[in-house]
């Protein structure tokens, strides 16, 4: 609240520049000792060593200072004259500032970097003096992945979770179609039905891994049932025995990833209905009454009056849903770790295992990996973006 | 494994104390078994070493096996203990590349233990001709066996393969599935392929083939296939091993529903838990199939190695040398039912399954570190996933063989 | 409204889709309902198949109780709690400041800069992972929990500044103009005019984030390694290690993982469901 205080108190020309003077020390203040202090050393001089953990208070200390001479060049600047002829132009880039820096040094320049390291083959380790192991090597790793089995698997996988992931649109459609009354309740059962998207991808990932157990689980279950009769075995013990062994749904490389996907749908299918409810909500009544003037119902109905309405939800749905598909790594972690042999690897799960899975440590390959899919996802983000410059462009 | 709330609090102040900038006599140690056994075994060790140095001020952050793998790639060159738990074979090869451990050829010169009582186990503490580590334990691998269930079928424990495919075979008539293995996690397919290689081709040519001197489809590799690939088409394992955790594998064993284990020591406490007696398991080496072929196991170790960031190198020699002793060893070993790497340590005699490993090993022409140990993790992970495809579908064995060809000539450069 | 109106139709028809209601609600909601149940079983009943009756015993707070007891969930609950709630106040204040910029003020760099924090938030978490390793391990954060909210809320920064910047695009302007032409400050506008009013969006975004942030497994598996710090997702998940067949405490387990978030959806339902559907009904 310094910044509320200054901007009431800077009346007087004088007590302005006094207040920017101040702004300034102390902005240099924090910034030197950003880079001079020695926080180890300090806190041993002071005898406060034991009360520092050394790892995190260094950085948060430096962290601190920086918001500190952050904050102290704001004040040095809103009380210039600069700044206040100028104030329409500067103002947004104060309030910018903070977030957008740390956008950009958490999420815009590790993609260039994650670029750059996909050039070079390396095992993430840095030697005792801090330098990097890495080694440059071009296009080797994308030459590599055009031959590696692996690769094809996950790109077909990634095929598939996209293609098979956008069922959920229509059902999630229908279920919102069917949702859409007013009838005593309906509010909870809409909350019921979305339910499943609250839920971790992991617990999602768990219960089904449960679901598909062959012996323990619901498959095993019914299977047991119908196939399957209990026995005694050699040392006196019950077994089951089967006449048609169960399927083993997540360790067949025919079924794992389709149990996977199957999985996944469950949390998009609720998201996509809840789009659909609330597109749903919004369509406007003359039109559809219009519609029925017309003598449009049921399928004709949906297809021509109300489905253009809903445009932005469907457009909404297909954009999280193409996101889903591929980011779904949550669920294959929990349920297969990529097994049996490889055969349900996406790129986001095969990247994370080639770069830091189980010490294989192949830093170079696995941002190739991750380059690639991010050329994929440029596609639907570009996509999007325009869209959204379209709406823009007409919004003004 | 098991934590306690109490653990976590205790490991989380351990931690947060670990990393306190050292003072000369401050010795710091990164360990990574939180599972009970080895837990106390650790600490009982450490505690006898502050006996006997009582100017040394130990501190030590035990954690998890698993976060250890990754952490370890960090602490070494950041936030460097004076010693830190790894593994020897490949696995201690990036790390030795980056200059990353500390060259301890002088300990191993010098101290009279580690000079004379660990021939069997230096070779793997080797690379580039000078030693790296100082291994604590080691554990055997072999055949566990249902002793009530051979009995029963008269089954004597096999000694060639012949008679051990004779075994399987009466096994499954009488509706007992010869061997259990859960293959989710992989590695456990490579015990397998391991064994069946070090018998068909015998100690070199594992270690070519896990240096890349030898083709995965090499004739002789594909002999060790065609072998395993006999086991696998009598369905001699279990059908839904690529669902299941090694633990998980247990049950079928435990229910007598499989009869035979190919797995290392450390799986005995995994039986007690799942209540079988243990009057009723035992154990033989995997038997011959080449004959003649002098017999090597798989004996993976765990040593201790000294990072080049350590800032107290001088008391972490002294914690090596006082690891290597006979007696440290000998009582380390005995609460973890392992085996001590110091041909003069004791061993306790009581324990059918440590009798009969120190003897095998010991009589052993050759240790074995593990696949996913001696050959680097890229080629390991590609070559189990391959093993486990091929468990699965043995038609595959061709095709199997000639894309781990490519991953070799790749990961070897 | 549509479909037409089930009140319109037959007593029969009414009744129908009144009884279909449940019904199908029942098999949605199976999987959840299965687990719940396996939940409370005691565990010879997994082990005689009893896995879709009804349980033999209800065993609900033995099994519960037997989850904090085996493994350390509360503390992983408790540091998804430590993970959550500092990544919702940054990344939610920091989207206030960057959503105003944005919407407010029409100066050349807007949009770019706008679509610069859609396009981020919406890459693939895996370019992001080794550099963001790398670099919080060279600031010697990594595997700290401080080192984990960092990322988590200049990431999240994305998405709650398309959220923000949109809804106070929203708002009338004029009263921004007017406020502008008494003379009133740039900030005292930002804070005494305009947060007021972007009430309703923070507690949607904070709902949100909260939820996203709690369930998620990916960063948390990358970024810490003690067992000590870790989440209840990456928890749960090395639970199911530990638990070797035993279904009913990794069901436990599970739930307890999903509760948090649960409640905080039906607490506030409207303001979650109003986030995720941001856009849904414009044009």
């Amino acid at each position: 609240m310094t910044i509320e205080n200054t901007m009431v108190s800077h009346r007087n020309e004088t007590q302005m520049g006094m207040v920017a003077f101040a702004g300034a020390a102390l902005a240099v203040c924090l910034i030197c000792l950003f880079y001079l202090v020695d926080i180890e050393s300090t806190a041993s001089i002071l005898g406060i060593e034991q009360l520092v953990d050394a790892r995190v208070p260094n950085f948060f200390i430096r962290l601190v200072l920086l918001i500190g001479a952050l904050v102290s060049a704001f004040i040095l600047i809103i009380n210039t004259a600069f700044y206040k002829r100028n104030r329409i132009v500067l103002a947004p880039w104060i309030f910018l500032s903070v977030g957008l820096t740390f956008f950009i040094v958490y999420v815009i320049i590790p993609i260039f970097t994650s670029i750059s390291y996909s050039f070079t083959r390396w095992n993430g380790l840095r030697r005792a003096d801090g330098s990097s192991t890495a080694e440059w090597i071009g296009l080797e790793n994308y030459r590599m992945l055009m031959e590696d089995p692996n690769f094809y698997t996950s790109l077909w996988n990634n095929l598939l979770w996209l293609v098979l992931f956008m069922l959920a649109i229509p059902i999630g459609l229908g279920i919102a179609l069917f949702l859409n009354q007013t009838v005593t309740g309906i509010r909870i059962y809409k909350s019921l039905f979305f339910f499943p998207f609250v839920i971790s991808q992991v617990v999602v990932g768990l219960i089904f891994g449960w679901f598909y157990e062959p012996t323990f689980g619901m498959v095993g279950e019914i299977w047991g049932f119908f196939f399957c009769t209990e026995e005694t075995n050699i040392v006196g013990n019950v077994r089951t025995v089967c006449s048609v062994d169960p399927p083993h749904i997540l360790g067949e490389a025919k079924y794992a990833t389709y149990g996977i996907i199957v999985a996944g749908l469950w949390p998009q299918i609720a998201y996509c209905m809840i789009l659909y409810l609330t597109g749903l909500n919004n369509v406007s009544p003359d039109q559809i009454e219009a519609g029925r003037l017309d003598g449009a119902k049921g399928w004709k109905m949906l297809r021509h009056v109300i489905l253009p309405q809903l445009w932005p939800a469907t457009f909404l749905a297909v954009v999280v849903t193409v996101i889903g598909a591929l980011r779904s790594f949550d669920m294959i972690a929990t349920m297969t770790s990529g097994g049996p042999f490889g055969s349900t690897n996406v790129l986001a799960y095969y990247m994370y295992d080639q770069a830091i899975g189980e010490g294989v440590g192949r830093y170079g390959y696995g941002s190739a990996i991750a380059t690639v899919l991010f050329a994929i996802m440029l596609v639907y983000i570009s996509y999007f973006l325009w869209q959204m410059y379209k709406d823009e462009r007409e919004g003004r | 494994m098991k934590f306690s709330f109490k653990s976590v609090l205790l490991g989380t102040v351990a931690s947060a104390f670990m990393s306190v900038s050292a003072f000369a006599g401050d010795l710091v140690i990164n360990f990574d078994d939180l599972n009970p056994g080895p837990k106390k075994a650790f600490e009982e060790a450490i505690e006898d070493f502050k006996k006997a140095n009582p100017d040394i001020n130990v501190t030590v952050n035990n954690t998890d096996r698993e976060a250890h793998k990754t952490a370890i790639r960090n602490f070494l060159t950041n936030d460097a203990p004076d010693i830190t738990s790894w593994y020897p074979g490949n696995r201690m090869a990036p790390f030795v590349d980056a200059g990353l451990f500390e060259d301890i050829t002088d300990l191993w010169e010098s101290d009279p233990n580690l000079k004379d009582k660990f021939a069997a186990i230096k070779p793997t503490m080797t690379r580039d001709g000078k030693q790296w580590g100082v291994p604590y334990t080691f554990y055997q691998w072999g055949i566990y066996y249902r002793k009530d269930i051979f009995d029963k079928l008269g089954i004597a424990e096999p000694q060639t393969w012949d008679e051990l495919i004779a075994a399987s075979e009466l096994l499954k008539e009488n509706g007992v599935t010869p061997f259990t293995i859960g293959t989710k996690f992989l590695w456990t397919a490579a015990g397998v392929f391991d064994y069946i290689n070090l018998r068909t081709n015998g100690y070199e040519v594992h270690n070519d083939l896990t240096a890349g001197k030898i083709k995965y489809t090499d004739p002789r590799i594909r002999k060790t296939m065609e072998n395993w690939k006999q086991l696998i088409d009598m369905g001699a394992f279990v059908p839904n091993h690529a669902t299941m955790s090694w633990q998980d594998a247990i049950a079928p064993f435990a229910n007598g529903d499989a009869a035979m284990y190919v797995m290392g020591n450390f799986s005995v406490d995994g039986y007690k838990t799942a209540g079988i007696d243990l009057d009723n398991v035992d154990f033989f080496p995997f038997p011959e199939i080449t004959p003649g072929i002098p017999r090597a196991e798989e004996a993976p170790a765990d040593a201790f190695f000294i990072p080049a960031n350590a800032k107290n190198k001088e008391d972490a020699r002294k914690f090596l040398a006082f690891v290597a002793q006979p007696d440290t060893l000998a009582k380390w070993n005995a609460t973890i039912g392992q085996l001590p790497p110091n041909s003069a340590s004791e061993i306790n005699q009581d324990d059918k399954f440590i009798v009969q490993g120190f003897d095998t090993v010991s009589n052993a022409a050759g240790l074995a570190q593990f696949y996913d140990r001696d050959a680097p993790a890229a080629m390991a992970k590609a070559g189990m996933e391959g093993f486990q495809q091929f468990m699965l579908d043995t038609s595959k064995m061709d095709e199997i063989l000639e894309r781990l060809d490519v991953v070799q000539s790749e990961v070897y450069k | 409204m549509f479909p037409a109106p089930i009140e319109k139709a037959s007593s029969a028809k009414q009744f129908a889709y009144k009884a279909s209601l449940p019904i199908a609600l029942f098999i949605w909601l199976l999987p959840l309902l299965a687990i719940f149940l396996t939940s409370i079983r005691p565990a010879a009943d997994i082990n005689t198949g009893n896995v879709f009756g009804i349980p033999s015993s209800f065993q609900m707070i033995e099994n519960y109780t037997e989850v904090f007891r085996q493994s350390p969930a509360g503390q992983y609950l408790l540091n998804s709690l430590i993970i959550t709630i500092p990544t919702m106040i940054i990344a939610v204040s920091l989207a206030c400041l960057t959503g105003y910029a944005l919407a407010i003020y029409n100066f050349r760099w807007a949009m770019p800069i706008f679509f610069l924090f859609i396009a981020g938030n919406f890459v693939p978490f895996q370019i992001l992972m080794l550099p963001v390793i790398d670099m919080s391990n060279r600031l010697d954060v990594y595997n700290t929990v401080p080192g984990l909210v960092l990322f988590h809320a200049a990431f999240q920064t994305g998405f709650c500044t398309l959220f923000m910047r949109n809804f106070i695009k929203a708002l009338p302007q004029e009263l921004i103009e007017s406020a502008r032409i008494e003379g009133v400050g740039e900030f005292r506008i930002f804070w005494y005019l305009v947060m007021p009013l972007v009430r309703p969006a923070i507690a949607a975004l904070a709902v949100l984030i909260f939820t996203f942030i709690w369930n998620d497994f990916f960063w948390a598996t990358v970024m810490l390694q003690d067992a000590s710090q870790l989440p209840i997702t990456v928890g749960v998940k090395s639970l199911n290690g530990q638990f070797v067949n035993q279904w009913h405490l990794v069901s436990a387990a599970s739930l307890l993982a999903a509760v948090p978030p649960v409640l905080m959806f039906f607490a506030m339902q409207r303001h979650f469901i109003a986030g995720l559907t941001l856009g849904a009904t414009k044009g």
